[in-house]
């Protein structure tokens, strides 16, 4: 948590003057919403905000917002955000993508991100396909999900679990949200910012052009995940009987994030010594 | 609900989300070049504008308690008179359009009832009996304009969505 | 290794000048090493032509890095007669074969190694006294315990009483040099272009490993710290890359150290550094390619790579380093020339200089530090991160800038930074991103120009002082062009520099004379143009420079 602005701001002064190329009825227009509420909500000042995010339908939002932003490459918004909220930890850093860039190109950086546990906050817009590539199968489709040219018998493998990996690799907040019901979405959002550590938040958000089915969604989701728990191994046996609709924090760790090593300042001609015989 | 700022947050708030959402959809529809529709949903935005207008005016010279967007007190998950935005469509018509803003205009009339029937405060049920009316209103305009319009079915793309990255 | 590091320290002391350069096997531990000293009197900065002496321990795996010790008729070789014959690949290169029986010495007494006989032996002959030694024996055993340390000690005399009893005659006249005035440093490539980040500002690195540049993140790892920076160790190059690009957008001076495979990985972070203009920079320390390659062995091979890596067109900084010392002022005015230009500077160092150890002169102190050209921003104004200027720089804001807020975007983007796909918007950005390169001032640093001759002798990175040196010993017929700033392009300086020239000859580590195509296609050269080039791990020699200048010199 930041500075936070003497004035009063509305959430719309956390969105730009650009319009979205996104689909009407993308789920991905909640989360702007969303977090530009969150940021308003918590009174962040614009400036000391920096939303970073890879390439795909999804990683268009920095460009949507007002704060700083960052619209990076496939699959390396993490690193892009680690690498910042390492140099300038006075700033509030959100990373956000999709489950492509997350969970495939990126899914190395993912699972070093929760094990890093550095104060940001990761907001994953799943919707379970390559949108911008024209509908391919995501590391979170079906096996049998056989309407992509690319994998017309169906992937053929089971989908990547997000919330199983990001708390076995060491996440320190993990959440489920769905983009149909944005108030929780805005108050997890919320809370993942001011939750000091890694938090990361899958939020299933429909691709409505490649996943019509996706619409069905709302009925599917539950809230089941109702009290975060702080045992790791608890949050993992709730997960055995996730149907991957539950939605909610699932775990918040009351374990510290983690801060580089102390600094010093020294003159150079201090550390040249050590050169001279 | 019990006093009559907080009930005036809340109608502030209803009515400038939903202009902002109706915006959002005709931006949406304009940027994928369906103005008509587009056209349509800036209208809607428009009116929701004007309630924006009235409802200031009434809390003039109220101190109108600042709620986080997590604190307001919707029946639902979003606030009530945001069309279902989820079940907007490249391929909508205008009857369409108007049956999502028809959701829109029910969720804001719902919830102004509710308010007024459930509240104890005088002021309040005023305020609250006063929007719902309005919002009655609305309702039975978009109705009517339903009615005038002929489903004309899905508008037909031949191309096949475009590729981008 | 460690004696060698101990004899290079201990003869800086006494006065020398040297280099130390190893030759490592495979193995983790115990394989078939070499330590390659050279010493002089003035500043050594190449490993000459050819071996005065071969002290051989012993003879394993010779054959396999026996043409990394090239010996003359006249060169002298000491071996212990306990690890067998001379080997045919040494006895054919006629140099005096000499027995010493180290091991054999060393078991005279309780605690005394071979490798301790050897250091003595050799600092004896070469006029150090036992006083020289002691210090950085101290320094080198001082946490292994008070009986290794004595029975080394020892070790020393029992070598300088074997100097003694060999041939007189076999040793070169050596006069020791007079004391110093003030201290020389020991120093790698590696650690000084550790030195030189810190010099020019960089306070963020993010560092995964690998041979030969780990040196340069591990020596950065504790001294980052005392200046107030920070070294984290990532996952993979890809995070390394873009952690650092991600540390620049937040204006903090941000390097990663790589070797080639990395630097394949690295290069979409690179580009998106172009792209979306941040300066970060880069040390890629060559060893042999193409995929794995040699990992602990010197080559020049990645200079296509640094250049003409990145898809699309990606104008960027690309410098190498001349030599150990200049591996400290190169990598620190790459960094002030990626903070002045927002782009990244790829420094070509390579295992040769990376991993050699020099005692030169202190570097001068000073030199340029990074300096970002912020914007001056106001609340509600619209900010254009991407501003058309005049000299291709658009002044930059970062995080924490009330007005400033923009988002950077690898997506070809107007002026504000907003994706475009029109055709005059990426037109200008392309000409503004090459417009900052064309106006970066590089006119002190291009390039080391040295002597006058009608055959200019074009090197690059660690090759430039071997070429120096042959071009010394030309008697006039040629001058060296150690070419220092590789991109962006200095037509001006090259042509100023080729005045007078009838014929260029252009030296290189690598099979596919990357640089002499380089040349070719880019400056405007003398008709003649020759290339000699190499694979490496064997060095180029003055010696062999010097007979194609000859050559050369012959033709016309």
């Amino acid at each position: 948590m930041n500075q936070v602005i003497a004035h009063e701001v509305d959430f719309t002064d956390y969105k730009s003057d650009v319009t979205p190329v996104w689909c009407p009825g993308c789920g991905d227009y909640a989360v702007l919403s969303a977090i530009t509420k969150a940021l308003a909500g918590l009174g962040l000042a614009r400036e000391n905000v920096a939303l970073i995010s890879g390439i795909g339908c999804s990683s268009r939002i920095a460009a949507y917002t007002s704060v700083y932003g960052f619209h990076g490459i496939h699959g390396r918004a993490l690193p892009i955000a680690q690498g910042l909220k390492l140099a300038r930890p006075d700033l509030t850093v959100l990373c956000a993508g999709g489950d492509g860039d997350g969970f495939s190109i990126g899914g190395n950086h993912f699972m070093h991100a929760c094990r890093r546990n550095l104060d940001l906050t990761y907001i994953v817009m799943d919707n379970n396909v390559y949108g911008m590539t024209k509908g391919q199968a995501s590391p979170t489709s079906a096996a049998d999900w056989t309407e992509s040219k690319l994998t017309p018998e169906g992937p053929g493998v089971p989908p990547f679990q997000p919330l199983d990996i990001a708390l076995a690799a060491g996440a320190s907040h993990v959440a489920r949200c769905f983009s149909g019901k944005v108030q929780m979405l805005t108050k997890t959002i919320a809370e993942a910012i001011q939750h000091p550590g890694f938090s990361f938040i899958q939020v299933i958000s429909p691709c409505v052009t490649y996943r019509p089915e996706m619409r069905d969604f709302k009925n599917l989701v539950h809230e089941s995940f109702t009290e975060a728990c702080t045992d790791r191994r608890e949050a993992r046996r709730r997960l055995i009987d996730d149907d991957g609709f539950s939605l909610g924090t699932l775990f918040k760790s009351v374990e510290p994030s983690y801060k580089p090593s102390h600094r010093n300042s020294e003159p150079l001609d201090e550390l040249e010594r050590q050169f001279a015989l | 609900m019990n006093s009559l700022e907080l009930f005036l947050a809340h109608a502030l708030r209803l009515e400038e989300d939903s202009a902002v959402r109706y915006d959002e959809m005709a931006d949406a529809l304009s940027v994928h070049r369906k103005s008509e529709v587009a056209r349509l949903f800036r209208k809607m935005a428009h009116y929701s504008r004007l309630h924006l207008a009235e409802a200031e005016r009434r809390a003039a010279g109220l101190v109108i308690p600042r709620l986080k967007a997590w604190e307001y007190q919707w029946p639902g998950d979003d606030s009530p008179e945001n069309a279902p935005a989820e079940e907007a469509d490249y391929a909508m018509n205008d009857r369409d359009a108007l049956l999502l803003a028809l959701k829109g205009e029910q969720g804001a009339y719902a919830f102004y009832s509710g308010v007024a029937a459930d509240t104890a405060d005088d002021g309040i049920k005023a305020a609250a009996s006063e929007f719902a009316a309005e919002e009655g209103e609305h309702v039975a305009l978009l109705e009517d304009w339903l009615s005038r319009t002929p489903d004309t079915g899905p508008v037909i793309d031949l191309d096949p969505p475009a590729a981008l990255a | 290794m460690t004696v060698g590091q101990i004899l290079v320290d201990a003869a800086a002391r006494a006065g020398w000048y040297g280099l130390f350069r190893r030759s490592l096997g495979p193995q983790i531990r115990g394989g078939e090493s070499a330590a390659l000293l050279r010493f002089g009197d003035r500043p050594i900065l190449n490993h000459g032509d050819s071996f005065d002496l071969l002290l051989a321990y012993d003879w394993g795996n010779i054959n396999r890095f026996a043409a990394e010790l090239p010996l003359r008729p006249d060169s002298v070789v000491l071996f212990d007669p306990d690890a067998g014959e001379v080997p045919e690949v040494i006895e054919r290169t006629d140099a005096r074969c000499v027995a010493a029986p180290l091991a054999q010495t060393a078991k005279s007494a309780p605690g005394v190694r071979a490798n301790m006989v050897g250091l003595g032996l050799v600092a004896h002959a070469l006029g150090l006294v036992p006083e020289d030694l002691k210090s950085e024996l101290e320094k080198a055993l001082g946490d292994k315990g008070e009986e290794i340390l004595a029975g080394s000690l020892e070790g020393l005399r029992l070598g300088a009483e074997l100097c003694e009893s060999l041939p007189a005659d076999i040793w070169p006249k050596v006069v020791r040099p007079a004391p110093l005035a003030v201290p020389r440093w020991s120093i790698t490539g590696n650690e000084a272009a550790g030195m030189g980040a810190i010099r020019g500002g960089v306070r963020f690195v993010a560092a995964y490993p690998i041979t030969p540049s780990t040196e340069i993140l591990e020596w950065l790892a504790p001294n980052l710290t005392r200046v107030g920076g920070q070294l984290v160790q990532v996952e993979d190059e890809l995070a390394s890359v873009n952690m650092i690009v991600g540390a620049s957008f937040g204006g903090t001076p941000s390097l990663t150290a790589t070797s080639g495979p990395g630097l394949s990985l690295m290069l979409e972070g690179l580009g998106m550094a172009v792209g979306a203009e941040f300066p970060i920079t880069l040390i890629d320390v060559q060893r042999g390619g193409p995929s794995t390659g040699i990992p602990t062995k010197s080559e020049q091979s990645d200079f296509n790579i640094a250049v003409y890596g990145m898809h699309g067109d990606a104008p960027h900084i690309v410098c190498a380093p001349t030599s150990i010392p200049d591996c400290l002022s190169t990598v620190q005015w790459a960094v002030s020339a990626a903070e002045a230009a927002q782009c990244p500077a790829i420094v070509l160092s390579d295992q040769n200089m990376g991993q050699s150890r020099a005692i030169v002169d202190p570097p001068k102190s000073g030199g340029p530090v990074a300096e970002r050209r912020l914007a001056q921003v106001e609340d509600g104004a619209a900010y254009k991160r991407y501003a058309l200027t005049n000299d291709g720089v658009s002044p930059m804001s970062v995080p924490g800038m009330k007005g400033g807020e923009y988002t950077a975007d690898g997506l070809a983007h107007n002026e504000r930074g907003t994706p475009s796909t029109q055709a005059s918007d990426h037109q200008s950005q392309l000409d503004k991103r090459l417009r900052k390169l064309e106006t970066l001032d590089c006119d002190d640093v291009w390039a080391e120009v040295a002597g006058d001759g009608p055959v200019a002798v074009i090197a690059w990175g660690s090759l430039t002082e071997a070429a120096r040196e042959a071009v010394e010993r030309s008697n006039g017929a040629a001058r060296l062009i150690g070419v220092r700033v590789i991109l962006p392009l200095q037509e001006e300086a090259m042509a100023k520099a080729l005045d007078g020239v009838s014929k260029v000859l252009v030296v290189e580590q690598n099979h596919g004379a990357q640089f002499f195509h380089f040349l070719k296609g880019h400056y405007s050269l003398p008709q003649t143009v020759e290339s000699l080039h190499r694979p490496g791990p064997l060095p180029i020699r003055p010696v062999e420079i010097l007979a194609a200048i000859t050559a050369m010199k012959g033709d016309a």
